[in-house]
C-alpha cells in the first residue's frame, strides 16, 4: 500500500494545475460565477463621468468603398471630444513610483458595418483621428 | 523508499497545495438598474445562465476573468473595475469597449518571497503585484489593477442597430451578433500586460524617462536594436517599420512552430528575376492545396467602373482568364466580389495587390467562393502587373512561419501609424489569427495559449 500513497502525493499537486479539460473548466467557471456579485459603485459619479468622457472620441466613419475612413474634423468633433493624454505620477509610500493611466493608453475595440454588410471589429485609440492602415481590417470581418 | 522520504511525502500531501491560478475578480462598477444591473429579462444562451441582460453581461466578464485566471499565476488578486455603460455609437459603428492597466508601477521593493522588479522600469499593476507578491496601493480610492468599460447599448436603435452582443460563452455567435466574450478576453489581455504601456508608441517618449517592461523584448530587425536601446525618434520610426518590428522574447519564439502555420508566397517562375514574395491567404474560400497552384498569372481589364484593374465588375473576356491566376488591385468593392468575378471567369486562383503599404490580409465571407485567393503588397503587385503574363506558383513556403521574421513573431507596425493599434498587437500576417491582433476575427477560440495562440507566451516573457 505504500506505493499508491506515494503516487497520490506526487500526483495531487500536478492535478491542480494540469487538469484543464473543457468540462472541468466549465464546471469551475459555473462555480465561480454564481451567485452574481452585489452591486457596488466604486467610483464617484464625477470620476466615472470623467472616464466616460474620455472614451467618447470614436473617430472612424463608414465609407461606401471599403467600409471605413478617418473622420473629418467636423465628424470627429461631432462624435466626441479629444482627451487629455497626461498621466498622473504618484510616489508610493513604501518607495517606488506609480503611474495612473488615462484614456490615451487605452485602445478601444470599435465595430463598423462594412460594405458587404458584415461587421468589422478593430482597435483604435480614443484621442486620434488618424486613419489606420486597414490591413486585415479591410476584410477580416465578423 | 526510506521511511523518512515516505513521511516527507505524506507531509507534503497534508500541506495545503497553493492554488496556482490567479484570482481575477470583476468588480461591478455600475449603479442599480443599469449596465450589469440591467433587469431587462433575457433568455439563457450558449452556456450563459443569466436571466437578465445585466446578469448575462456580467457572466461573460466573469468567464473571461476565469479564462485568464486559470492561466495566470499570482498570489495577489487582480481587481478589474468594470462598467457596462453607453458609449459612442452611430447606426453603423460603435465603440465596443476597452480595458487597460489601471496603474503602472516602478521600483517597488518585493515582499518576502517576491521578486525584484527590473530597476526604473514600468510594469502593469497586476504583473508588478504578482512579481513582488504584494498589493501595491497608490490610491486607496482606486485600488484596481485593471480598468474596463464596455458598451451597453450595442444593437439598440442608433447603435450598430440590430447587431447586438452575443452573450453566450460557447464561441457560437450568429453572424448578426458580436461575441462579447472574445472582445472582453482581448481587452483584458491589454489590461494584464499585452501593451507597450506608458511608452508612447507614436513618439517613442517614455513616462518619467522609464522604459516599459515590453521594451527589452521588442526588436527592430532592420536596425538590429531593441526598443530599450533606442532613442525616442528611433522608437517612433520602429513603430512604423512595417513587418520589421518583432517580439524577440524566448518563450514566444519557442512556441512559434507549434502555433503558426507555414508562410504563403507567390513565386514567379518566369520571369524568374522577379523572385518571390510573401502572401497572405484570404479568410474566405478554400485553403491552398499542399502543392499550391502553378499557372499563368494574367491581369486583364475588368468591365470598367472606377478602375479596370480592381476586379469589381465582371471580366468581359473570360477567355483570357480561364485556367489562369488573376491579378487585381485592392479597392472599390469587397474582396469577395473581386474573387467571385475572377472565379466566374474561370480563374484557378486570385491574387489581390494592396493599395497601400504593407501586406494585405483579405477577409469577408462568401461560401460560394471556391478558388483560393491571396493578398500581396502594393510594390510586388505593381511588378507582377508589368511582367504579366507570368508563370507563377502560389503556395506554401515551408522555410518560414506566417507572421514571423527570423522566427520571431511580428508586432503590428504599419507604415501609417495607427494610434491604439500600432505596436501593442500581433501583426495581422499571423496565421492562424491571434487573439491580440488589432482586429478581432471570426476564427478565434477562447484559448490564449499555444497551440491556439501566442498571447500567453508573450505575457510569460514579461514575467507572468
Amino acid at each position: 500500500m505504500r506505493y499508491p500513497v506515494i503516487l497520490m502525493a506526487l500526483a495531487l499537486p500536478l492535478l491542480t494545475v494540469a487538469d484543464r479539460s473543457p468540462a472541468l473548466m466549465d464546471a469551475r467557471a459555473a462555480e465561480a460565477v454564481a451567485p452574481m456579485p452585489q452591486v457596488s459603485a466604486r467610483y464617484a459619479p464625477e470620476q466615472l463621468q470623467r472616464l466616460r468622457q474620455s472614451l467618447v472620441a470614436q473617430i472612424a466613419v463608414r465609407d461606401d468603398a471599403e467600409g471605413v475612413r478617418a473622420a473629418t474634423d467636423q465628424e470627429a468633433a461631432a462624435l466626441g471630444a479629444p482627451v487629455s493624454s497626461v498621466s498622473e505620477a504618484v510616489a508610493l509610500p513604501g518607495g517606488g513610483m506609480a503611474l495612473r493611466t488615462d484614456a490615451s493608453q487605452l485602445s478601444l475595440a470599435v465595430a463598423e458595418v462594412v460594405d458587404d454588410g458584415h461587421v468589422r471589429i478593430s482597435e483604435r485609440a480614443p484621442d486620434t483621428g488618424a486613419h489606420r492602415s486597414t490591413v486585415k481590417g479591410g476584410a477580416h470581418v465578423r | 523508499m526510506s521511511a523518512k522520504l515516505a513521511a516527507a511525502l505524506l507531509v507534503a500531501l497534508l500541506l495545503p497545495v497553493p492554488s496556482m491560478a490567479a484570482q481575477v475578480i470583476v468588480v461591478n462598477g455600475d449603479p442599480p438598474g443599469v449596465g450589469f444591473n440591467d433587469p431587462t429579462p433575457a433568455v439563457p444562451v450558449g452556456g450563459n445562465p443569466g436571466t437578465t441582460v445585466g446578469e448575462q453581461a456580467l457572466y461573460v466578464f466573469q468567464t473571461a476573468a476565469q479564462i485568464w485566471g486559470h492561466r495566470l499565476v499570482s498570489t495577489q488578486p487582480i481587481l478589474v473595475i468594470s462598467f457596462f455603460t453607453p458609449l459612442t455609437c452611430t447606426a453603423t459603428s460603435a465603440v465596443l469597449g476597452a480595458a487597460g492597466a489601471n496603474w503602472y508601477f516602478a521600483n517597488v521593493e518585493p515582499a518576502v518571497g517576491g521578486q525584484a522588479l527590473a530597476p526604473d522600469t514600468w510594469y502593469p499593476a497586476a504583473l508588478a503585484e504578482k512579481l513582488t507578491r504584494q498589493d501595491i496601493v497608490a490610491d486607496p480610492n482606486d485600488p484596481y489593477e485593471v480598468f474596463s468599460v464596455f458598451n451597453s447599448e450595442l444593437g439598440k436603435p442608433g447603435c450598430l442597430t440590430g447587431r447586438g452582443w452575443y452573450y453566450g460563452v460557447d464561441n457560437n455567435e450568429p453572424s448578426t451578433n458580436i461575441d462579447l466574450l472574445a472582445v472582453v478576453l482581448h481587452e483584458f489581455g491589454h489590461g494584464l500586460g499585452f501593451s507597450v504601456g506608458p511608452t508612447s508608441s507614436n513618439t517613442g517618449a517614455r513616462a518619467l524617462g522609464f522604459p516599459s517592461i515590453w521594451e527589452g523584448q521588442m526588436l527592430d530587425t532592420t536596425t538590429g536594436k531593441r526598443w530599450i536601446d533606442m532613442s525616442d525618434p528611433e522608437r517612433a520610426a520602429s513603430a512604423r517599420n512595417n513587418q520589421n518590428l518583432v517580439w524577440a522574447g524566448q518563450k514566444a519564439s519557442n512556441v512559434v512552430p507549434s502555433t503558426l502555420a507555414f508562410g504563403t508566397q507567390v513565386n514567379v517562375l518566369e520571369p524568374a528575376s522577379l523572385g518571390s514574395a510573401e502572401a497572405v491567404p484570404a479568410s474566405f474560400g478554400p485553403q491552398l492545396r499542399p502543392g499550391g497552384v502553378r499557372a499563368a498569372l494574367v491581369a486583364p481589364d475588368d468591365g470598367g467602373g472606377g478602375s479596370t484593374r480592381d476586379g469589381c465588375e465582371p471580366f468581359p473576356q473570360p477567355g483570357l482568364i480561364a485556367g489562369n491566376v488573376v491579378l487585381m488591385d485592392r479597392g472599390t468593392c469587397a474582396f469577395t466580389v473581386k474573387v467571385k468575378n475572377a472565379q466566374n471567369a474561370g480563374a484557378v486562383a486570385a491574387v489581390v495587390a494592396n493599395n497601400t503599404a504593407g501586406p494585405l490580409a483579405m477577409g469577408g465571407a462568401d461560401p460560394t467562393v471556391v478558388i483560393p485567393a491571396v493578398g500581396i503588397t502594393q510594390v510586388f503587385g505593381a511588378a507582377l502587373r508589368v511582367a504579366a503574363p507570368a508563370l507563377v506558383h502560389v503556395g506554401r513556403n515551408v522555410t518560414v512561419r506566417a507572421g514571423t521574421v527570423l522566427n520571431f513573431p511580428r508586432l503590428y507596425a504599419p507604415t501609417g501609424f495607427a494610434q491604439g493599434s500600432s505596436v501593442s498587437h500581433w501583426d495581422t500576417s499571423a496565421t492562424p489569427n491571434m487573439l491580440m491582433e488589432p482586429f478581432i476575427n471570426l476564427d478565434l477560440t477562447s484559448s490564449v495559449k499555444n497551440p491556439d495562440d501566442l498571447t500567453w507566451s508573450l505575457l510569460r516573457d514579461i514575467g507572468w
